[in-house]
């Protein structure tokens, strides 16, 4: 048996998890769908090498975004599934929506039409998980998707070990203050990071939340 | 599409756009990146008139977005100035058009009242801006009116009429409260009449009294045969239960239509993707969201408010357990 979306046939899932028990739950609810889960039991390979050998035993992958613990791989989810993005492989990234976890993958998101918390990820969330992300990868952005040049104005920087930028999207909610970590602007923007500067970003404008939100793009004025 | 009027879904919020063959105007610019998907689905460059109500971020958010986008030009942009408003938003607003106007990228004037009556005019449509007076927007928020009572944000919303053919055709009253009928009603103009009213403030409290009497006052100043509340669903509440009841005790056939499902009238949302919404992008069609989602009115048949009334009552019917405007 397979899945169809679209013009893609899913036989076979890859689930990418450091726990054992975990990559067992998620098999469940793939395996409700009649599709073949591939176990990826790890240690993985390297990054690149991974990025290449899952999508030749699988149509589409679910993965977990802290893959490091235990020696499980030397990169995270995000990176991996923005990879997969980019070689047109679909994948579901599995995170707590943890605000550090938020901010370490925020660079990638744009990269990553979906995220899930591992307590919603049954057979419904799947199907229509992947959907959003075939369809991204076909071109067709969910509204909430798309990125628009607007105006970023930065309300507060600081300066610890690892330095935040907080910032105001007035065009997507000019009453909530995104924090962004300095090392995810471009280094040719970092100097003009400064309370009050407005700058300019492509952001997908139509995020429902803070966590959705992704900027690239950048441009000093 | 022909020449229309699209009143959009944004979520909470306004945004309208009007349209001919030949020009584009934008009235009220809510929130988020609703009206730059809108206008770019649409096909639309070229904006050549945009009129702000006031300054409240969810008649203008959007207006900081179509400008740093950089993928449309505009004409002239109208809005009249707050001194009391001291939100980032309206700073970022303000300075932005401000350098559009220098570099001569725009036609910016800190002013629409009354007086700017047919200066909008464009073929078969007339803009007739009823609201505020030159006295009200003189005296400004902050300052009081002619009984003393201090003027709002709200007190001085444009409230704007259009009319196609010289058929009235729509009410935007902006978030007008109690103060700035009242100053309408001192100078003479009691003749809000219009078939289709978008109502002032999303359905919520406009300003401190007593939201079912001001709804049953503007009803019986515009006497609509449709009232739409362009709300976000889960957002402020909106509209007021009792403000739809106001309306509905208004007698006749009124038809009322909300943007998105109020949480008044279903917990839940729709388990399928709705079927009944105009093609025109709606921020809530994604998300089940949508009640009527963005309205549209066909120059050419001005009589219909699309989706009509048939099938958005049968969505209502479908998906609402004590819908506000059912119920017995």
């Amino acid at each position: 048996m397979a899945l169809k979306i679209d013009d893609r046939t899913l036989e076979r899932i890859a689930i990418v998890d450091d726990d054992k028990s975990v990559r067992d739950t998620y098999e469940t609810s793939v395996e409700e769908l009649e599709v073949e889960a591939v176990n990826e039991s790890g240690p993985l390979p390297s990054l690149d090498e991974f990025v290449n050998a899952a999508p030749a035993r699988a149509d589409a992958a679910v993965c977990d975004f802290k893959l490091r613990v235990k020696n499980y791989a030397n990169f995270d989810g995000a990176e991996l599934v923005a990879r997969w993005f980019d070689r047109g492989f679909p994948a579901l990234l599995c995170t707590k929506w943890d605000r550090a976890s938020i901010d370490e993958l925020r660079k990638y998101r744009s990269r990553i039409p979906v995220l899930v918390r591992p307590t919603d990820l049954d057979p419904e969330r799947i199907v229509e998980g992947l959907t959003i992300c075939i369809q991204e990868l076909a071109g067709k952005h969910l509204s909430s998707r798309k990125s628009y040049r607007t105006l970023v104005r930065v309300e507060e920087v600081t300066a610890d070990r690892s330095p935040y930028a907080y910032v105001v999207v007035p065009a997507w909610n000019p009453s909530e203050v995104v924090r962004l970590l300095m090392s995810d602007i471009p280094g040719s923007i970092q100097p003009r990071v400064k309370t009050d500067a407005r700058l300019y970003a492509e952001v997908n404008l139509g995020a429902e939340s803070y966590e959705d939100l992704f900027f690239r793009s950048w441009e000093g004025q | 599409m022909p020449g229309h009027l699209a009143i959009l879904d944004v979520g909470h919020g306004n945004a309208a756009i009007l349209r001919t063959d030949d020009w584009t105007a934008v009235i009220d610019a809510g929130p988020g990146s609703s009206l730059v998907q809108y206008l770019i689905e649409q096909g639309i460059t070229r904006i050549d008139e945009v009129l702000i109500s006031h300054a409240d971020e969810d008649h203008l958010g959007g207006l900081v977005g179509v400008l740093s986008s950089g993928q449309f030009s505009l004409g002239r942009v109208r809005l009249n100035s707050d001194a009391v408003k001291e939100s980032k938003i309206w700073m970022d607003l303000t300075v932005a058009l401000d350098d559009a106007q220098r570099n001569g990228a725009i036609d910016f004037q800190p002013s629409l009242t009354s007086s700017d009556t047919g200066r909008f005019d464009h073929g078969e449509v007339s803009i007739e801006i009823i609201a505020p007076t030159n006295f009200l927007a003189a005296r400004g928020p902050g300052s009081t009116d002619r009984n003393g009572k201090k003027i709002t944000t709200n007190s001085v919303s444009a409230v704007i009429r259009v009319a196609i053919n010289g058929q009235r055709l729509v009410l935007f009253a902006g978030d007008i409260d109690e103060i700035g009928l009242d100053e309408l009603v001192h100078v003479g103009t009691t003749d809000l009449g219009s078939p289709i009213l978008v109502f002032p403030h999303h359905g919520g409290k406009a300003g401190g009294g007593d939201p079912a009497a001001f709804a049953t006052r503007i009803a019986q100043m515009v006497r609509p045969t449709s009232v739409v509340f362009s709300i976000g669903r889960g957002v402020h509440g909106t509209p007021t239960p009792a403000v739809v009841e106001a309306i509905r005790q208004q007698g006749g056939q009124i038809r009322i239509a909300c943007t998105q499902l109020s949480e008044h009238c279903s917990a839940i949302s729709p388990k399928v993707a709705p079927t009944h919404l105009h093609t025109a992008f709606a921020r809530g069609r994604e998300r089940r969201q949508c009640c009527a989602g963005t309205m549209v009115v066909n120059f050419e048949s001005p009589a219909a408010l699309l989706p009509e009334a048939p099938v958005h009552l049968d969505f209502i019917k479908a998906n609402t357990q004590s819908a506000l405007c059912q119920r017995p």
